[in-house]
């Protein structure tokens, strides 16, 4: 059974976390670059452009890439150390098969070779859909693309699924519900030229920092921000209206918006006519919505409530923003669709300054989630389910329908099946379920259950201890490929240094498994990422998500193009729905009534308190490679609980204090942040951090009825002043290392 | 237009250089019994020495009259006459050896500099101490009357042993300015080879402060080591032309000391002020900042900034309340920036301005299923 | 040397504590792994305001007055540079001194350090690291005359402390640029935000 071995100590002096904190050489090595690679950052789904410099097959620094349009040079902290994850020690460089002892390294034939093993048992036994796939979208387009169709021709299984399950899925189904496409209606670019910006559950300046400067730009010259969230974040500190509502009563407001506009006659009647359906429905579910009802469930003001509706509603230009904040909720779908209905209300999208756009957050969250990736999807954003569809793949791909698998079970689903002892065998990479899914005790029986586990990583996640072979990969830096970034711009990822040892590119070891597999014909043509890229596009072709026209150098010459992009004469099409025309087959856009429902868990006599969960700028996801880089730990070495002063002074907490935060699913004990930043009704905890540090020890397993997403960002909890000596072990250690790496005689960054 | 008032020279350092090159001389006529003892071929050497002497001392007086530095000399020199000045003697002793010897704080800057700066200093200070005593005729070789195979050494006119000519000692004796002067090169050579590569250093460096100072070094020594080439395996041939051009560089040098980035070598010991300075401040324990109580500076160095700040003419620094800006720790200073700026700002982005944080009492939380 | 026309034009308002200026500012050529610049929490209790200080540049610089060892220069173009290796002892007469908090001297390292306008960069026309990279744009590096355009606030260079006018080479963006910006320390010991 794939448990932990047993010595942490040997574990962790083994594979880490180390900290990262120089160059290779040190900071005096003054290596002369042998060159400098453009390429993006593979933090978030901004994908920022950045230079990296190359001396001797190892990544020694960067430089910023002024000329890439989208960042013009800037970067956040994760983007300018994230060289650092190059030349690391902790870094992977040969096969590992578990013992009872911890791992051991293997030769790469034998891992393979156990690999195959043990697939074919687990299949064999309990059937092909028992061996599963879980994956990631910081994979580049053309991983993605192979991962769905590796999981379906070469494992057979129709489980696959990934970790945009706990990202944008929400978004995507609320898009294609809505707009019949799931992508950013606009670039960035027309959010400079909003005149209202309306910022849902979006911490911006953390969790997509360089957007906040498109956002500043458009105010620059007058427009107003409006930002929604139970934290006065750094961007709400500046807002002209700040609304820290009660944690998942999104919908309640933007309800409430839309009654009011209703109310003041300030939707687009003309537009509402001619370019969409089901206005009068929509409208109907929040025909309650008063704004004294809205203030009792939202917590928030009438008057601001009004507020927002009048500034919203008068606007000439406007541009929504939202994320996680309101996404990753039992109800996720509806809260995107209750902001797409304001934005279509209005009538202002479609054109230069109106625009709408969930922030994709992952590295390729949004060309991941397009290309078959998904449990329900196949390549161009299509339906598996849908038999006009399946034909065109089997048609790319050369099967038949029969080898084609059907819908699967999503993420989440997945790790239930598992905990259900119905799925057996997994194959994982790119994904820290350990970390990143709900519950994670739950996880961890769940992964302690599996009959065969093969892990495919850089480092060591907390997920990967668990496996029974770990294959050494590539990172971002080491291989070729296109990603799409929040804004539906496909860029080029390009290849600095090659893998370390024995390390190889996911895609070399997907078309190698095959092969072992007794699959390889359909795969063997993939002799690099760029062949990938020529099926991706007339696999894509037709569908909504359209690179058909796209290719490697069209994407260097215009620094990116925007999907759709059917022919190669095609530039890509930066805005979405111009003239008001829709991806529905009437071309209209649909209002989706969002009647509003409470969260699946909702605080009470014993768990008095709301909990929230989210991100900090230092870190990405579930920490596996940030947490490895010096400066950015030094920053932020370990998660806290931020409680607002009145609710602290209420418990006898103050400030740097132990805290034990208890929900139904687990007990966390973390220092106390007291800040009079966030709701005193809410506390909130950063989730980066896997074991007694985890976040989703206390997160429910509450999951969207559609996309499937669970709801991270609402939980009821508790909260009991402790003793410091309560503090996790772990957290201490961490608190050690960056203290000690402060302390380092030689270079203090 | 006199050239001289130009210069604007500073009537009291230019007394105090005058006197310490008097001295100087005086010391030189002292040691050498009044010239008898000085080898005529080294007089350009002497009297560029003496204008050094000059120029270094002007330089290191107007220095001193500086406010701050003046602040510094004084307050140290009565630490250091000071009872607990004394005991820190020891300390601050070994601490200065580290400094100005092993130079390891330049370690920490860069293991190259390190090298480079180790190879010139040494160097340097090496050639320093032989030359210095054979130009002023402190110390200097004859044969040996009795024995010609001998070299007798002198110093103040004394004898101070003999050795043959072959020997080991005669050896070292001899060729220890070429051992200096291959320290020299070496260090400039890595240098160089630093400044190269560094993209900072490539962008702040100047000719006349940086490179200059190498390049003269290098044609000292240069120019040394060809004396001795020419002697021991070119039969003496341009011996003359090659002593002239030594000669003239290390002039050259000499009259470049007091203007150049060599200067430091002179300046730099005052560190040794600024180590006692600070180990009598640390014994006192640091003050507190005004606004947000964090120990930060020493209270003798908060005490001489204010006199300072007086005669700099920044005395109107004070904050409403009495607060000199010196009582505020700089983390507070920098604050302060931002503080005002969103003072000028009229909250107007303060989100809190018109929405109030809600309040609930908690201990009845709302429920959305109640 | 760096154009007159170009300077700092710092917000601190836009400012949302990322860091990313002070992990770049050890990356450039000049530093090596130094960083020069200063972030610092208003007071985060309270809010979440930060702010980035690099060096104002002072037209007279009060660091280089209280010099002791004359190391610090002010070249042409109106650029107060770092310590001078050979003649800095360290004294930190600079850093208590500076108006604005911001000299560092490193232990150890027996120098002063402090934002140098990443001479190497700034010198051959390109933009700051920590300018360059600031995700906000809090930090801004720009032509003075398209600021204006730029910006919805205006630029900044004279900062009051009781009596001492402070002008320096860069600036704080403020709505009023009419009347010096005022560092009151009642302003901190209110705590008022």
């Amino acid at each position: 059974m794939a448990h932990v071995p047993t010595n942490a100590a040997a574990l962790r002096a083994q594979f880490g976390p180390h900290l990262n904190l120089a160059p290779p050489g040190g900071w005096d090595a003054e290596p002369a670059p042998d060159k400098l690679v453009s390429t993006h950052c593979c933090f978030c789904g901004q994908q920022c452009g950045i230079k990296l410099k190359v001396a001797g097959n190892k990544v020694v620094g960067f430089e910023p890439w002024e000329d890439f349009p989208f960042n013009k040079g800037k970067l956040c902290p994760k983007g300018v150390k994230r060289y650092l994850q190059g030349s690391h020690p902790d870094r992977l460089t040969q096969a590992l098969g578990r013992t009872d002892a911890g791992f051991e390294p293997l030769a790469w034939d034998a891992a393979m070779e156990r690999t195959v093993a043990g697939i074919q048992a687990v299949q064999a036994t309990y059937g092909k859909d028992a061996f599963a796939m879980l994956s990631g979208v910081s994979l580049t387009n053309e991983k993605s693309y192979l991962a769905g169709k590796f999981a379906r021709l070469a494992l057979g299984t129709r489980n696959l699924d990934y970790n945009g399950r706990l990202c944008m899925v929400s978004a995507g189904a609320g898009n294609k519900k809505a707009f019949g496409v799931d992508r950013a209606a606009n670039a960035w670019a027309d959010i400079e030229l909003a005149d209202v910006i309306w910022v849902s559950g979006a911490n911006v300046a953390e969790c997509a920092p360089i957007t906040t400067d498109y956002i500043w730009r458009a105010r620059d010259r007058g427009a107003k921000l409006i930002v929604v969230d139970p934290r006065i974040t750094p961007l709400a500190r500046t807002a002209d209206l700040a609304l820290p509502l009660k944690p998942g009563t999104d919908a309640a407001l933007t309800n409430g918006i839309l009654h009011l506009l209703d109310k003041w006659g300030l939707v687009d009647r003309d537009f509402v006519r001619d370019h969409t359906n089901g206005f009068e429905a929509a409208l109907e579910a929040a025909r309650d919505c008063t704004p004294e009802w809205t203030a009792s469930v939202t917590g928030l003001p009438v008057a601001a409530i009004e507020r927002a509706a009048r500034m919203w509603g008068e606007a000439r230009t406007s541009f929504l923003l939202h994320a996680r904040g309101i996404e990753h909720q039992s109800k996720g779908v509806e809260n995107v669709n209750s902001c797409i209905n304001i934005v279509l209300a209005t009538g202002r999208i479609g054109r230069p300054g109106c625009g709408y756009a969930t922030i994709t957050g992952q590295g390729n969250g949004q060309g991941g989630r397009e290309h078959g990736h998904k449990c329900d999807q196949l390549p161009g954003n299509r339906d598996i389910e849908n038999p006009e569809h399946r034909r065109h793949i089997c048609d790319v791909w050369g099967c038949t329908d029969e080898e084609l698998p059907g819908k699967g079970l999503s993420a989440q689903e997945i790790m239930e099946e598992i905990h259900e002892g119905r799925i057996k065998g997994l194959l994982c990479l790119c994904f820290n379920p350990l970390v990143s899914l709900p519950d994670s005790t739950y996880t961890r029986e769940a992964l302690e259950k599996l009959e065969f586990f093969v892990s495919l990583d850089f480092f060591l996640s907390e997920t990967a201890q668990h496996a029974d072979v770990v294959l050494p990969s590539a990172l971002h830096e080491e291989d070729e490929g296109t990603t799409t970034t929040a804004e539906g711009r496909v860029v080029r990822i390009r290849k600095a240094v090659d893998p370390p040892g024995d390390a190889r590119t996911d895609w070399e070891i997907f078309v190698e498994l095959a092969r072992r597999l007794g699959r390889g014909r359909f795969f063997d043509h993939f002799t690099s990422p760029e062949a990938i890229f020529q099926e991706l596009r007339r696999a894509s072709s037709g569908g909504t998500a359209d690179y058909g026209g796209i290719t490697y150098a069209k994407i260097e010459r215009q620094m990116g193009v925007f999907w759709p992009c059917p022919t190669e004469d095609h530039p890509g099409t930066p805005r979405l729905f111009e003239g008001g025309t829709f991806f529905h087959p009437d071309g209209r856009a649909k209002f989706i009534p969002t009647p509003y429902r409470p969260p699946m868990e909702v605080v009470d006599a014993d768990y008095p308190v709301w909990l929230t969960t989210g991100r900090v700028v230092f870190h990405y996801l579930s920490g596996t490679q940030t947490r490895r880089i010096g400066f950015l730990v030094q920053q932020c070495p370990h998660p806290y609980v931020e409680i607002h002063p009145r609710m602290a002074e209420a418990r006898g907490i103050k400030d740097g204090d132990a805290v034990e935060v208890t929900t139904r699913r687990g007990t966390l004990v973390l220092p106390a942040k007291v800040v009079a930043t966030i709701r005193p009704d809410t506390v909130f905890i950063p989730y980066h951090w896997g074991g007694d540090l985890g976040a989703n020890r206390l997160t429910a397993r509450h999951l969207d009825p559609v996309s499937r997403i669970p709801e991270f960002k609402v939980s009821a909890c508790r909260l009991t002043p402790t003793t410091p000596d309560r503090l996790p072990p772990e957290l201490l250690e961490l608190r050690r290392m960056a203290a000690a790496a402060a302390l380092l005689p030689e270079r203090v960054m | 237009m006199n050239p001289l008032s130009r210069l604007e020279l500073e009537p009291r350092p230019l007394a105090r250089a005058a006197l310490a090159t008097l001295a100087l001389g005086g010391l030189v006529a002292l040691g050498n019994g009044g010239g008898r003892w000085l080898d005529p071929a080294l007089l350009g050497y002497l009297i560029a020495s003496l204008f050094a002497c000059f120029g270094v001392a002007y330089r290191y007086f107007t220095w001193l009259e500086r406010p701050a530095t003046a602040m510094y000399w004084r307050w140290t020199l009565r630490t250091f006459l000071s009872v607990r000045g004394l005991r820190a003697l020891p300390r601050v002793g070994l601490k200065l050896l580290d400094q100005l010897f092993l130079q390891r704080f330049i370690g920490k800057r860069s293991i190259k500099r390190w090298g480079a700066h180790a190879c010139l200093a040494w160097g340097c200070l090496l050639a320093f101490s032989v030359t210095f005593p054979l130009v002023f005729g402190w110390v200097r070789f004859t044969s040996d009357g009795a024995n010609a195979d001998r070299y007798q050494a002198w110093l103040f006119g004394m004898p101070a042993g003999s050795f043959p000519l072959g020997s080991a000692t005669a050896f070292i004796a001899f060729h220890i300015l070429d051992l200096a002067a291959l320290m020299v090169i070496a260090g400039c050579v890595l240098a160089f080879l630093r400044r190269s590569t560094d993209e900072g250093d490539a962008a702040t460096q100047r000719f006349d402060l940086d490179i200059l100072p190498l390049l003269l070094l290098i044609a000292v020594s240069a120019t040394g080591l060809l004396l001795t080439a020419s002697e021991t395996w070119l039969q003496g041939r341009n011996f003359g032309t090659l002593a002239f051009l030594h000669e003239l560089t290390v002039i050259l040098l000499l009259l470049f000391l007091p203007f150049g980035k060599l200067f430091h070598i002179v300046q730099r010991p005052a560190q040794a002020g600024v180590s006692l300075y600070k180990a009598e401040g640390d014994a006192q324990g640091l003050l507190p900042c005004r606004t947000c109580a964090t120990p930060f500076i020493r209270p003798n160095h908060r005490r001489d900034l204010e006199r300072l700040w007086l005669e700099l003419g920044l005395d109107g620094a004070r904050h409403p309340g009495g607060i000199h800006h010196l009582d505020l720790c700089p983390r507070c200073r920098r604050r302060l920036v931002m503080g005002a700026q969103s003072l000028r700002l009229h909250g107007a982005f303060d989100p809190f301005a018109e929405v109030p944080l809600p309040v609930e009492p908690l201990a009845d939380p709302i429920s959305f299923r109640s | 040397m760096v154009s007159e026309e170009y300077g700092f034009f710092i917000d601190p308002q836009r400012c949302i504590g990322c860091r990313s200026c002070v992990a770049a500012c050890a990356e450039c050529g000049t530093h090596r792994g130094h960083s020069m610049i200063h972030l610092d929490e208003l007071d985060r209790s309270a809010s979440t305001q930060t702010g980035p200080t690099v060096c104002m540049h002072c037209e007279d610089p009060v660091c280089a007055m209280s010099c002791p060892a004359d190391a610090i220069k002010r070249t042409e173009d109106g650029v107060v540079h770092a310590s001078q290796k050979p003649r800095c002892v360290a004294c930190g007469n600079c850093e208590m001194s500076c108006p604005f908090g911001v000299p560092l001297v490193l232990p150890g390292l027996e120098q002063m350090l402090k934002c140098d306008l990443c001479y190497d960069r700034s010198s051959v026309g390109l933009k700051p690291m920590c300018a360059t990279v600031c995700p906000s744009q809090a930090l801004l590096f720009a032509p003075r005359h398209e600021v204006a355009a730029m910006r919805g606030s205006r630029p900044l260079r004279e900062f009051q402390v009781g009596e001492l006018l402070v002008r320096t080479r860069n600036a704080v963006m403020v709505p009023d640029p009419e009347t010096p910006l005022h560092l009151d320390a009642a302003l901190l010991l209110d705590g008022g935000f």
